[in-house]
């Protein structure tokens, strides 16, 4: 079929392939640049967000990732990829077992990433344990009613029993589990509707009256639903809220006038929330605590990740970084830095199979 | 010829619409819902083409000569016609078994040229030509201005690249 | 208003503004001319510098970009029946035969200069849409867009020419591909075969140039002729093209308006503009014999609708900060870097930021269109060259360009795949139109018919006006094409779509 019979060896061909030889060996990796230089001098690190670009997490990455290159030693550049796949899969698969070990290929994990990974969805089976938390930023989800439900303060929020019509993107989103586990903490009947493509459309059907429930995070709180609410379109309600350090819950930093679930529960109740329910709450939060969290493969060298931890630190410390995080991602900008972070990892997989039942 | 492709389609078709149904059997309903709303529809419109065709072959538009461009019948001897299928075909299989091995950033102008070369028949200047506009599209609008990092090829990996 | 209207242009024909213009445009032309490149790669590219222009700088650059991208898309589209973008795949069902006719000189006259005036018809009405932006998105929810999904399904008739049922059939088949990837409902996994880069679903670009780039090269190379087949003095020109779109102004219009309504819907999506605007073309021409046998009307109004398009997806962007669609939203990203606050604001205090945006969104058009027309004559040569010669190129720029949707290996056997089954369809004589049909409104019908039935509880939405409304129009649609069958008027017409690339 093909036919190889008018090939002829002249010199032409020959330097060809002789072209095609250096073209091969430029295509390679580079080699190693001098020990005494900072090793980020002259690199550049890629960040692999797992989804799309558009969303929070690639807003966040992308924001964040143009700030730290300035604190890392050596100037380094930072390249922003997508490998978007398995909602998150693809991307820790890949940082867990394919990924070089030098530390110029790092990922950026969202909140719902752990729970996939503590639910074992298919294709989760990478190990966060070994892996390097580097730094992570923490997230809140926040919860708000629309007009038709007429809610004008918390307590009317009982009164809605029944009526509540939840807009979600999908089934197992760490809003729409959240939010599901708050109605049946306050003890709501309540419907969840799947499906909107983003939670900006959810939304746009809350405007419509097509729900009349649905939530956000913290870094939209302050550009697109605090305006809402000064129009009186939405009731803000609550957000899930963080913990600190002693495991107790306290508000987001980008939003410090609203309450708590739990301070919303108390408020209601007159007494602290307890049960399955509540701790499974407080899983979500412990994961959102973790929030946008920013990993190294197994095995990069000690010294590298503590250059990229320091470099973080000194970015989250900087009032000209967290100047540009009110302009652009409408509030400060916390970042728990390294084995700290950590631990609200281990609380999370810790927890009793009772409870990450709920999550299902 | 082109009534027995049509037929065959149809089963394929068909079967589709089988293994979507049996497959979609065991989800919960408001994922099974929407499949059997279209798989068994659709099931049914392909037992009717079948019947068509089987039978009303004169009459049926679609086994009409309707699609006169069809390579095969048209100015090219079917003989030939087929041989020159299979061989594109099987360029655009060696294309993808080539990025596998070596990578994009080779592949690309290794086929460019190879095909020039040895399939078109064009000279060394021509299908030189080619293989270099094909490294500048993909070093000077890939690489540089879009970052875009292709994967290793496998032999790369195995060499230790 | 008209105080800021003229301030807005001051701001725009400051020369400094016009050069960034002018880049946004350039790069967008090239982007949009590379097939897998497109906005979203062009403002993913330029983001960072962003940072270094000043807003109103910046806002020119970016739209000047976006704006022109779905005018050079048509180049592949043309030649090479491959998208430029996903907003090009309705232009291949004319415009590719039209090349092979040695009329892609015609074409290209046609396209751009109904690109032209399609940009600029969005501009007006976004310009036009600022008092009553409010209630016109909101007016349109879940039931509705369920419906409109229902409408662009009944195209498949239109798309199916003289093989109405090998269409339905086809289309089927698109709606179940389409179903691959998890379900939000359930959270299940949908044919996935254990593979994660499914989880997302199939990507449609890969997909669409398997469809209809795989078998035209492939039919091509069989023939071994260059694309045009025919003398080389037949090539008619550009001027011819742009008297077309002046002849058919009123279908110009009516796809302009189509265009910016669906593009100022948020959830539709900008794949399905320009398979609407081609359904509404062939559906409401006389005669309709030419039809994918390269009637240059069938360029005309996907293309105009297109670039009206973007005028209407600004729309809800600046004015709710909800975005319609993966470019709006990385645009709307850039907007809010650039301290501008989407919301009712911009049609009060910030109005001449909006008016800045409408006089860049009609320069570009104007712009875009003045730099490729002088292009043509050369382009329109490469349907001269030897398919022998292009061959390799054009495969080669089929997996670059289908590589980079998603950057895995999946994508290149979706476009072989897709590819190979494209090329049985053809050789059966089956539509392949509605198979793209299926995958692009799949995903839509379902999505809104469990939005619909679940937020209204029920079928209680189907006695919504709006609903009605649709269903009467496609009700009568539909009933017109079965009159006019009876009638016997649509028998010759039909076998034109059968397949695109018909020779006669």
């Amino acid at each position: 079929m093909i036919r190889f019979t008018d090939a002829r060896y002249s010199p032409a061909w020959v330097a060809v392939l002789s072209g095609l030889l250096i073209w091969m060996t430029l295509a390679g990796p580079e080699t190693a640049t001098a020990a005494d230089k900072p090793f980020y001098e002259g690199k550049t690190i890629r960040v692999i967000v797992p989804f799309s670009p558009g969303g929070g997490t690639d807003n966040y990455a992308r924001f964040a990732a143009r700030h730290w290159v300035k604190y890392i030693p050596g100037n380094p550049k930072i390249l922003v990829q997508n490998m978007p796949g398995g909602g998150g899969a693809l991307t820790f698969g890949y940082l867990y077992s394919k990924a070089s070990r030098d530390g110029l290929t790092l990922g950026v994990a969202s909140e719902g990433i752990p729970v996939r990974r503590l639910l074992r969805r298919p294709g989760h089976t990478y190990k966060f344990t070994e892996m390097s938390l580097i730094a992570s930023a923490p997230s809140s989800t926040t919860h708000f009613a629309g007009k038709s439900l007429g809610i004008k303060e918390l307590s009317d929020l009982k009164k809605t029993s029944g009526k509540i019509v939840a807009g979600d993107t999908q089934k197992g989103s760490t809003v729409a589990i959240v939010s599901g586990l708050i109605f049946q903490l306050l003890g709501l009947e309540y419907r969840q509707v799947y499906g909107y493509s983003s939670y900006g459309e959810a939304r746009l059907a809350l405007l419509k009256g097509e729900v009349n429930m649905t939530g956000g995070d913290a870094f939209n709180y302050a550009l697109v639903v605090k305006p809402l609410e000064e129009k009186g379109d939405v009731t803000i309600l609550f957000q899930s809220g963080l913990l600190d350090s002693q495991g107790k819950v306290t508000r987001h930093p980008a939003m410090p006038h609203l309450r708590t679930v739990k301070e919303g529960f108390v408020e209601l109740f007159g007494k602290e929330p307890s049960g399955t329910v509540w701790e499974a709450i407080k899983g979500i939060i412990a994961v959102n605590t973790l929030g946008k969290s920013v990993w190294a493969p197994p095995g990069v060298p000690e010294a590298r990740v503590r250059v990229l931890e320091d470099g973080f630190r000194k970015m989250v410390a900087d009032p000209a970084f967290q100047a540009d995080a009110v302009k652009v991602m409408g509030g400060k900008n916390d970042a728990v830095i390294g084995k700290d972070a950590q631990a609200a990892l281990k609380q999370f997989f810790g927890l009793p199979e009772e409870v990450v039942k709920l999550y299902r | 010829m082109k009534g027995g492709i049509s037929q065959g389609l149809n089963l394929c078709m068909a079967g589709l619409f089988v293994c979507a149904i049996l497959s979609a059997m065991q989800w919960p309903v408001h994922s099974r819902a929407f499949v059997m709303a279209i798989a068994f529809p659709g099931l049914l419109l392909t037992v009717v083409l079948f019947v068509r065709q089987r039978w009303r072959r004169g009459t049926d538009a679609a086994t009409s000569p309707g699609l006169g461009d069809t390579p095969l019948d048209a100015d090219v001897p079917p003989a030939v016609a087929r041989r020159r299928m299979v061989n594109v075909f099987a360029w655009i299989f060696a294309l993808f078994a080539l990025v596998r091995l070596v990578g994009f950033e080779i592949a690309v102008p290794v086929f460019t040229f190879v095909y020039l070369r040895f399939q078109a028949r064009e000279g060394l200047l021509v299908s030189g030509a080619a293989a270099v506009v094909m490294v500048a599209l993909i070093v000077g609008v890939f690489n540089w201005i879009l970052h875009v990092l292709w994967p290793k090829g496998m032999l790369q990996g195995w060499l230790g690249l | 208003m008209l105080e800021s209207l003229l301030t807005a242009l001051g701001v725009i024909f400051a020369p400094y503004h016009l050069l960034l213009l002018l880049l946004g445009v350039l790069l967008g032309i090239l982007l949009g001319a590379v097939p897998g490149l497109g906005g979203i790669v062009g403002l993913t590219v330029v983001l960072p510098f962003v940072f270094e222009l000043s807003p109103s700088e910046a806002m020119v650059l970016l739209v000047g970009l976006v704006a022109v991208v779905t005018s050079s898309d048509s180049i592949p589209a043309v030649l090479f029946a491959v998208p430029g973008t996903a907003a090009a795949q309705a232009t291949i069902m004319d415009g590719h035969p039209m090349a092979k006719k040695g009329e892609a000189g015609r074409a290209f006259g046609a396209i751009y200069s109904a690109s032209m005036m399609g940009g600029v018809f969005g501009a007006v009405a976004l310009l036009l849409a600022v008092p009553i932006m409010r209630p016109l998105v909101l007016s349109v929810g879940s039931p509705e867009l369920f419906m409109l999904g229902l409408l662009g399904i009944s195209m498949v008739g239109v798309l199916s020419g003289r093989a109405p049922l090998q269409g339905l059939i086809a289309g089927m088949a698109g709606v179940l591909a389409s179903m691959v990837g998890m379900d939000p409902q359930t959270g299940i996994l949908r044919w996935t075969f254990g593979a994660l880069y499914l989880w997302e679903g199939l990507p449609l670009v890969p997909a669409v140039m398997g469809v209809f780039g795989i078998p035209e090269i492939v039919e091509m190379v069989i023939r071994r002729k260059s694309i045009a087949d025919v003398p080389r003095q037949a090539i008619k020109g550009v001027l011819t093209g742009i008297g077309d779109t002046f002849r058919h102004w009123f279908l110009v219009l009516r796809c302009s308006v189509l265009g910016t309504w669906i593009g100022l819907i948020p959830g539709l999506g900008s794949d399905v503009v320009d398979w609407f605007a081609y359904g509404h073309t062939v559906q409401s021409s006389r005669p309709r014999e030419g039809f994918g046998k390269g009637d240059v009307r069938g360029v005309i109004g996907p293309e105009s609708a297109a670039n009206a398009k973007l005028g209407g997806s600004l729309i809800p962007t600046i004015a709710f900060g909800i975005p319609g669609s993966l470019q709006m939203i990385i645009l709307l990203g850039a907007f809010m870097i650039l301290g501008l606050r989407p919301g009712p604001e911009m049609l009060t205090d910030n109005l001449d930021v909006t008016f800045t945006i409408v006089w860049s969104l009609v320069l570009a058009n104007v712009f875009g269109t003045l730099i490729l027309l002088p292009l043509t004559g050369q382009l329109a040569k490469l349907a001269l060259v030897r398919i022998q010669i292009l061959a390799p190129v054009i495969i080669s720029i089929l997996f670059l360009a289908s590589f980079l949707t998603t950057r895995d290996y999946g994508d290149l056997v979706v476009l072989i795949g897709f590819g190979l089954f494209a090329w049985v369809m053809k050789l059966a004589g089956w539509p392949r139109p509605p198979l793209v049909l299926g995958l692009v409104l799949g995903p839509i019908i379902g999505k809104y018919l469990f939005i619909s039935t679940h937020a209204y509880n029920g079928f209680g939405w189907l006695a919504r006006p709006g609903v009605i409304l649709l269903f009467l129009a496609m009700a009568a649609s539909v009933a017109f094409g079965l009159v006019r069958e009876k009638r016997g008027e649509t028998a010759p017409e039909t076998r034109a779509v059968e397949g695109i690339g018909g020779t006669p």
